[in-house]
This record gives structure tokens, C-alpha cells and sequence, in this order.
């Protein structure tokens, strides 16, 4: 498979007097092509200083990104690196630029030179994609938190990346809004196969991707599929995550088995009652 | 346990006779006890943001009554003021209003507002310090240098140190990591057990409203949709979803088992009870 | 809810007005102040009062709403006819005690306050019918000449769009972090000036901050959407002239030249 992202030896310190020096350590990962990987982590574990390296925002003090294979550290490719890899962070309302919701999607495409009648369509499709077709008139102060949210994703989408990173997009909303959220990012992974980075400290949200990375203190402890990952409960909650409850009720129980979902769960415990 | 806040047909109207016309609060009634641990849940726009700033006199309804110990809060800036002391309130993202030179002196601005004694104000900083789990070195630093896991301890303390007889936590968790919720919910339960404040928590967290409350009120479209214990509440999770409201995950298994013919109890929302359901229920089926 | 403002008084509509284009009704409405200010004329101004009530006609503008927006400068308006009636000399109509209503003075009065009237009306009727966006857009145009002397109106306008942005977003914040303050027991409606210009520090240190934190992650996040300048930038609605525009055009320098030609030669 083909890699999109590449980190060796990725080591990151703020500057020296700062008290948390290291931020990352010697963090080596791939990211394969159409994967969604869930970047997990409580909140100063890294993850989201991680995150800033994928696409040039902050730079390694130590060891190399490849993005696409361009190397992050050398400001020609910056332009090319962010147009490929987007970002969405974690407070809607700080990125939104414009005061009209068509007018916000179409930000990127306008900085990257696109024709008019060109952003045009982008910008409808883009806005059909994340669900606010409706919207593209509307002022985003007036929207919902998941509505605005989505309208960022759309204004990342506009720029038709391959690799979408998000960091945090959920912490700041209601469940309902998170709901939206998640079924949007989903979507893209899926149909448009988009590959998604995504940092979180929800579980739940972590359970419903192909991979998940743990991140502690600037290390990575974890790295695998989602039942691999919270097979180690224990450790996880020693390092101040939590495991799905899906996955603590069995695991309370004694039982061997990992349960993703709810009905998973419920098939597990079936087999248990009757013995 | 005597009454504590009382509400009496309590209704607000956002912006009356604009276009923008909108009712946040839609004719409540509800009673407050003293020492009692009640959570307010409701989806966004749910009206329970709006309902709790009736608390302490922040929003005058435009109709209908609150009292707290008896009086009506609202007869004149003097009662007003006194509602602030009565009723604390820590707003959603509390750490947004830190404003001082250092956490001692932020701490210390709601009781010096009280026109308490400065040794009086110096006591209930350190008390309220204390009781969030700020150690003395922090309180010579700057609020600006925190974590924001600290930042919000800071300004929890700032309303604890008015000492109020009623303290209101709008979100507190809102954005924190599992470790996050769990020190600051823990913190709120020790405060709670250590000094019987009646505290109300508003949250859309029904996981945490059933760790914590021994009541919950669920809001719904400006009115009150369910009152009652954390039990009798998860018995009505068909409303509680209807309302855009999540149930605990274990207690959506509890009711896919139900669903499946097992005879489980579906008013469950911990690990602990489900775990000691199930082993009995296979203790009889084996 | 503050947050419920509407900016710039913008009321979205599909009229003629509506669909203008913006510069060119910032143009007309440019000049139509300006010939304003060089007339002083009785039909004139009776064929520029026919003009704004045509235009409150064709946008649908509830005359409503044009009262209220006269009536923060009502006070100015009586103020200065109240001075321009007294205090200028000419043929005396009226005299008791030391005051004198002179013609020339009550015929300045008039003038000046239908003037003002009619300013505030025709700019309003700008504010209503067009976004604040499309304004901005305008005025980028219109000063593109400027950027030959250095004058940075990308810029310019980038800052406009950003600040009308985020007026709703600080207002929201503001009115959260007041409550906040309360809550813990501030004051500001009592006590002489200094202690409420005290009493408002807990209110800005904490805006200031919230300020500063979002325009770094702004900035941030226009990095990571390609922001680079104005340079090569193309946007998504172009500004075109239609044939409402031609019209539009055609019809107030037609009124507009009729109104000088009046004042000229002077009926």
C-alpha cells in the first residue's frame, strides 16, 4: 500500500526553557493510503503536536516528515504539502474566515488561483458532501457548533486533499454535533477514500477506525487495530484513557473478547449467560 | 432536607418583540433541596443553559417567580446581588474569565466582592484552593501559565470561595480528556460529600449525571421532560433518545439483551451494576 | 441574544436593489450625496426626495425601518436648523426677546436638515440591499487604483471581512464573560467613573486574551487553507454589470444631472 505520510525518528521540543521539553520523541510511523487512523492520547500527551507535523505547521527539531513524499522541512514544499494533507482543528468559530458560509468554502480554491465558475462547483459539491447545501447563504455565527464544524471540513475539502488531519473536531461539541461530525469524516474516508487522521481522546470515536495510535509523553506505547489496542485496558487507563464500556463490561466479566459495537458486545454476552 | 430553590412557573423570552423572538425557558417548576446532588441534562439549545442563569438572578424571568430560602430573588439590585452569593455559578469554559495578576488574587475577587475582611477573603481563598486541589506554590503564579485542566480548577475555586449555599457547574467537563473528567467530577463529589453544598450539574453527559446526581432533570425544548431518580430516568431511555439524549453505552447493551429475550434490568447505568446483573442472570440460566 | 444582530443592517432580498451590483450602488450613492451638497434647490431636492422613495419602493424597504435609522441623528438635525434658524442673518420674520427667525435662516434649516435626512436615508437603503460582504468586495474594487501607490487593499479588505467576521463572535463572548463576572459578584452600574472603568478590567483582560488566542489559531488555519496574500488569488462571485446595472446607472445620471440643471437655473 501506498504510504502518504512518513514520520522517522520525529522529535519535537519547544523551546529549551520551556518545562516540557520534549513534546515528541523519536516517533516513527506510516500512514497508509486510505486508512482512518485514530490518534489517541489525554490532553499534553503530544498528539496534537503530532498532528502540526503533518502538514508543516510546526517543524522537527529532529528526524523528518514525508508528506507524499516531499519532505516538510523545506519551505518549496509547503504550498504543495498543505494543499494534499488539510487540517481541521478543534474550535469551529477560529476557522472560519468569511461571513458568509459559500464564501468561507470557497477561501482555498480563491488562494490557490482556481477559475471562478471552477470554485463554483467545487464549492457546491463540497457543501453537498458535508451536508449544508442548504446553508451556503447563511452567516456561520447563526449555525450550530456541528454545523460550523462541518463547514470547516467542507472548506478543507474545497481544496480536494488527500489526507484530511483533525484534530480534536469534536472536543468542543454536544453529542448531536458530534453524531454529525463523525458520520461526515466517515463518509469521506469511505466513499471518497480520503485518508483520515484523526486525534481524539474519545473512545467510542477511536473504536470505529481501521487503526489506532496511542501517544504518551511524546512516545508512541500503542499501534494497532482498535481490538488489539484496548486488549491492553490496563495500561490505557494508567497512561488516563479509557477503554469503550462495551470493552470494560467483558473485560469485568473475564472474558477474553473485545467488542467494538453494541451488538458485538450483546453476541459475546449471549454465549456467557448460557454458559 | 428543606426546600433550597424553589422555581414557580418560570418563563423566559429571548429578544420580545423582535423578530428574533425566542422562548429559552418555557414555564418551569421545579423545587431544590437542601444537600441534594441534582443534574440538569438536556441536548444543545435544550434551554438548560438559560434555566440555570434564572439561578442567581443573572436573567430576570419574564414571567413567574424564583425564591431561594423563602425569597423572592428578584425584588431589588440589593436581592439580586445577594442571589450571586446564595447561588454560585460556573459558567461553560470557566477558565475564559480569569483575569488577575495571580490565582490567589483571582480566587479572591468574588469574596472581595462580598466586602468580606481581608483575612475573611485570605481564609476562604486557601479553603477553596484546597478543596480543588490547588497547592500554594500554584497560587503565586500567574493564572496564564496554568494547563488548562488547572486553569479550570482556578476559576471552580473562585466560585467555591464565595462559599455559596447552592453551587452550579454549567459543563464543567466540556473538552477535558477521560483523566480531566474524572479529577474534576471527583473533585465535585468530594466537595459535595465534605460540605453538603446542594450542587446542581448541568451536563449532556448521561454517564456522569447517573455517576453523580441522586436526581435528575432532563430538559427538552424549553420545558422539563423527566424529574426523578438516576433509575427511573434510564427506565425512559425510548424519550431520553427521542430527545437527542445518548444513554450510557452498557445501558444500551442492557437493552439489546432485553430486546434479545434475557430478563435484564434496562434502569442499570454503571459497569459495577451490569457486572453483578449479568453474573447473576448466569448463575440462573446455567 | 445579542448574537441575533444582524450586521450592517443587511436584510436579504431578491429585488432589483438586491441584485445591483455593489459598486455600483456604492458609486451612485457616492455621488447622489454629493450632489446633494452641491445643491440648493426646491425642486431639486423635491426630484431627490421622489429618488429615495423609488428606491425604498423598488427594495421593499419597510419606510419603517428608514424612521429608525433617522432617529439617532434626529438630535443633530435639530440641533444645527435649531442654530442655522437663529443665527443667520437676513430678512427678519419673526422677532421676540433677543432672537430673530430670519427667511434665509429658516430656508438654510431646511436644507441642511433634508440633506442630512435624505444622506442617512440613501446610505441606509445601501446597508439594507447589500451585503456587507458584497460591500467589501466593492470597495476592494473600487480602490484597486490605489494599490499603484502602495496602498495595501487586499489587505485592507481582507481585515474588513475578518473583523465583520468576528464582531458577532466577540459580542457573544463578551456578553459570556459579563455574566461570568457577575456571577462572581461584579458591579458595574454603581460607583463614580473610576470604580466602573475599574470594574470593566475583568471583562478586558480576559477579552484580550480570548482575542489573542483566536487570531493565532486564525492565523493558523489561513496558513493551512493556502493563504498567501492577494497575489494570484481568484474569487468565487465575480463582480459583473448586468443590464439592472446599465439601467440603474442610466436613470440616476439622468436624475442627478436634472438636479444640478435645476439648481442651475434656479426654479
Amino acid at each position: 500500500m501506498e504510504k502518504v505520510i512518513r514520520t522517522e525518528k520525529l522529535t519535537f521540543t519547544y523551546s529549551a526553557e520551556e518545562a516540557r521539553s520534549f513534546a515528541l520523541r523519536k516517533v516513527s510511523l506510516d500512514i497508509e493510503k486510505g486508512t482512518f487512523v485514530a490518534v489517541l492520547g489525554h490532553n499534553g500527551s503530544g498528539k496534537s503536536t503530532f498532528a502540526k507535523h503533518l502538514n508543516g505547521i510546526l517543524l522537527p527539531s529532529e528526524g523528518k516528515v514525508y508528506s507524499f513524499g516531499f519532505d516538510t522541512s523545506d519551505p518549496e514544499n509547503l504550498i504543495n504539502i498543505r494543499r494534499n494533507v488539510g487540517m481541521v482543528f478543534q474550535n469551529p468559530d477560529n476557522q472560519l474566515v468569511a461571513t458568509v458560509v459559500e464564501e468561507d468554502v470557497a477561501f482555498a480554491p480563491e488562494n490557490m488561483g482556481v477559475p471562478s465558475d471552477e470554485i463554483r462547483s467545487r464549492v457546491d459539491d463540497v457543501l453537498k458532501t458535508v451536508g449544508m447545501e442548504k446553508f451556503k447563504k447563511h452567516a456561520p455565527h447563526m449555525l450550530s457548533g456541528g454545523q460550523k464544524q462541518r463547514i470547516a471540513i467542507a472548506g478543507i475539502l474545497a481544496m480536494e486533499p488527500n489526507v484530511l488531519v483533525m484534530d480534536e473536531p469534536t472536543a468542543m461539541l454536544d453529542p448531536v454535533g458530534r453524531k454529525e461530525v463523525m458520520a461526515t469524516i466517515h463518509r469521506l474516508n469511505k466513499e471518497k477514500g480520503i485518508t483520515v487522521i484523526l486525534i481524539t481522546h474519545h473512545m467510542d470515536e477511536a473504536a470505529q477506525a481501521d487503526r489506532i495510535v496511542v501517544i504518551n509523553a511524546g512516545q508512541v506505547t500503542h499501534d494497532g487495530t482498535p481490538r488489539e489496542v484496548f486488549a491492553h485496558r490496563k495500561e490505557l487507563l494508567d497512561i488516563g484513557l479509557a477503554v469503550p464500556q462495551t470493552v470494560e463490561i467483558l473485560d469485568e466479566l473475564g472474558l477474553k473478547d473485545v467488542a467494538l459495537s453494541v451488538d458485538e458486545c450483546c453476541d459475546i454476552l449471549e454465549k456467557y449467560l448460557k454458559g | 432536607m428543606g426546600e433550597i430553590l424553589k422555581l414557580e412557573n418560570v418563563s423566559y423570552t429571548y429578544g420580545a418583540g423582535t423578530p428574533f423572538e425566542k422562548t429559552a425557558v418555557k414555564d418551569i417548576n421545579l423545587t431544590f433541596n437542601s444537600g441534594d446532588f441534582v443534574a440538569i441534562i438536556g441536548h444543545t439549545g435544550s434551554g438548560k443553559s438559560t434555566l440555570v442563569q434564572h439561578f442567581n438572578a443573572l436573567l430576570p424571568p419574564t414571567s413567574g417567580t424564583v425564591y431561594i430560602n423563602g425569597e423572592d430573588i428578584n425584588q431589588s439590585a440589593a436581592t439580586r446581588r445577594a442571589a450571586r452569593f446564595a447561588c454560585g455559578l460556573v459558567f461553560q469554559y470557566p477558565e475564559y474569565q480569569l483575569f488577575e495578576e495571580t490565582v490567589f488574587l483571582d480566587i479572591a475577587y468574588g469574596p472581595k466582592n462580598m466586602g468580606l475582611s481581608e483575612i475573611e477573603v485570605k481564609r476562604r481563598v486557601l479553603a477553596a484552593a484546597e478543596a480543588v486541589g490547588i497547592d500554594a506554590l500554584t497560587l503565586e503564579k500567574s493564572p496564564f501559565d496554568l494547563s488548562g485542566g488547572q486553569k479550570r480548577r482556578v476559576a471552580i475555586a473562585g466560585i467555591i470561595a464565595m462559599e455559596p449555599e447552592i453551587l452550579v457547574l454549567d459543563e464543567p467537563m466540556a473538552g477535558l480528556d477521560p483523566k480531566g473528567r474524572d479529577e474534576i467530577l471527583d473533585m465535585i463529589k468530594n466537595y459535595h460529600d465534605k460540605h453538603k453544598t446542594t450542587i446542581i450539574l448541568v451536563t449532556h453527559s448521561m454517564e456522569d449525571a447517573a455517576r453523580m446526581a441522586n436526581r435528575i432533570v432532563v430538559m427538552c425544548d424549553s420545558s422539563v421532560l423527566l424529574d426523578g431518580t438516576p433509575g427511573e430516568i434510564f427506565a425512559r431511555h425510548d424519550l431520553l433518545t427521542k430527545s437527542g439524549l445518548d444513554v450510557p453505552q452498557i445501558t444500551s447493551v442492557l437493552i439489546e439483551l432485553k430486546n434479545r429475550g434475557y430478563d435484564v434490568d434496562t434502569s442499570v447505568y454503571t459497569i459495577e451494576g451490569a457486572k453483578e446483573q449479568l453474573m447473576k442472570l448466569r448463575g440462573k440460566l446455567c | 441574544m445579542l448574537k441575533d444582530i444582524t450586521l450592517g443592517q443587511f436584510f436579504p432580498g431578491n429585488t432589483f436593489m438586491h441584485k445591483l451590483d455593489p459598486r455600483v450602488k456604492l458609486v451612485v450613492c457616492f455621488v447622489f450625496i454629493i450632489v446633494l451638497f452641491i445643491t440648493e434647490n426646491l425642486a431639486a431636492y423635491a426630484l431627490a426626495a421622489l429618488f429615495i422613495i423609488l428606491g425604498v419602493k423598488v427594495s421593499k424597504t419597510s419606510p419603517k425601518m428608514l424612521l429608525k435609522s433617522l432617529k439617532p441623528i434626529m438630535f443633530l438635525v435639530l440641533f444645527t436648523s435649531i442654530l442655522n434658524i437663529f443665527y443667520i442673518e437676513g430678512e427678519v420674520l419673526v422677532r421676540f426677546w433677543i432672537l430673530k427667525v430670519t427667511k434665509e435662516g429658516l430656508m438654510t434649516a431646511f436644507y441642511m436638515t433634508s440633506r442630512i435626512i435624505m444622506l442617512v436615508c440613501a446610505t441606509s437603503l445601501l446597508m439594507y440591499t447589500t451585503s456587507p460582504i458584497s460591500l467589501t468586495d466593492a470597495l476592494e474594487h473600487l480602490l484597486a487604483p490605489l494599490n499603484k501607490v502602495k496602498f495595501p487593499v487586499h489587505e485592507f479588505s481582507m481585515m474588513m471581512t475578518i473583523a465583520m467576521r468576528f464582531i458577532p463572535t466577540l459580542i457573544e463572548e463578551t456578553d459570556k464573560i459579563m455574566a461570568a463576572q457577575k456571577a462572581r459578584g461584579a458591579d458595574f452600574e454603581s460607583g463614580n467613573i473610576f470604580a466602573r472603568a475599574k470594574a470593566l478590567i475583568p471583562i478586558l483582560v480576559p477579552l484580550f486574551v480570548s482575542s489573542f488566542r483566536r487570531a493565532d489559531e486564525l492565523a493558523t488555519a489561513m496558513e493551512c487553507r493556502l493563504y498567501q496574500g492577494g497575489e494570484g488569488r481568484t474569487r468565487l462571485n465575480v463582480l459583473k454589470l448586468t443590464k439592472y446595472d446599465y439601467v440603474f446607472m442610466v436613470f440616476s445620471a439622468i436624475s442627478f444631472v436634472l438636479m444640478i440643471l435645476l439648481n442651475v437655473v434656479g426654479i
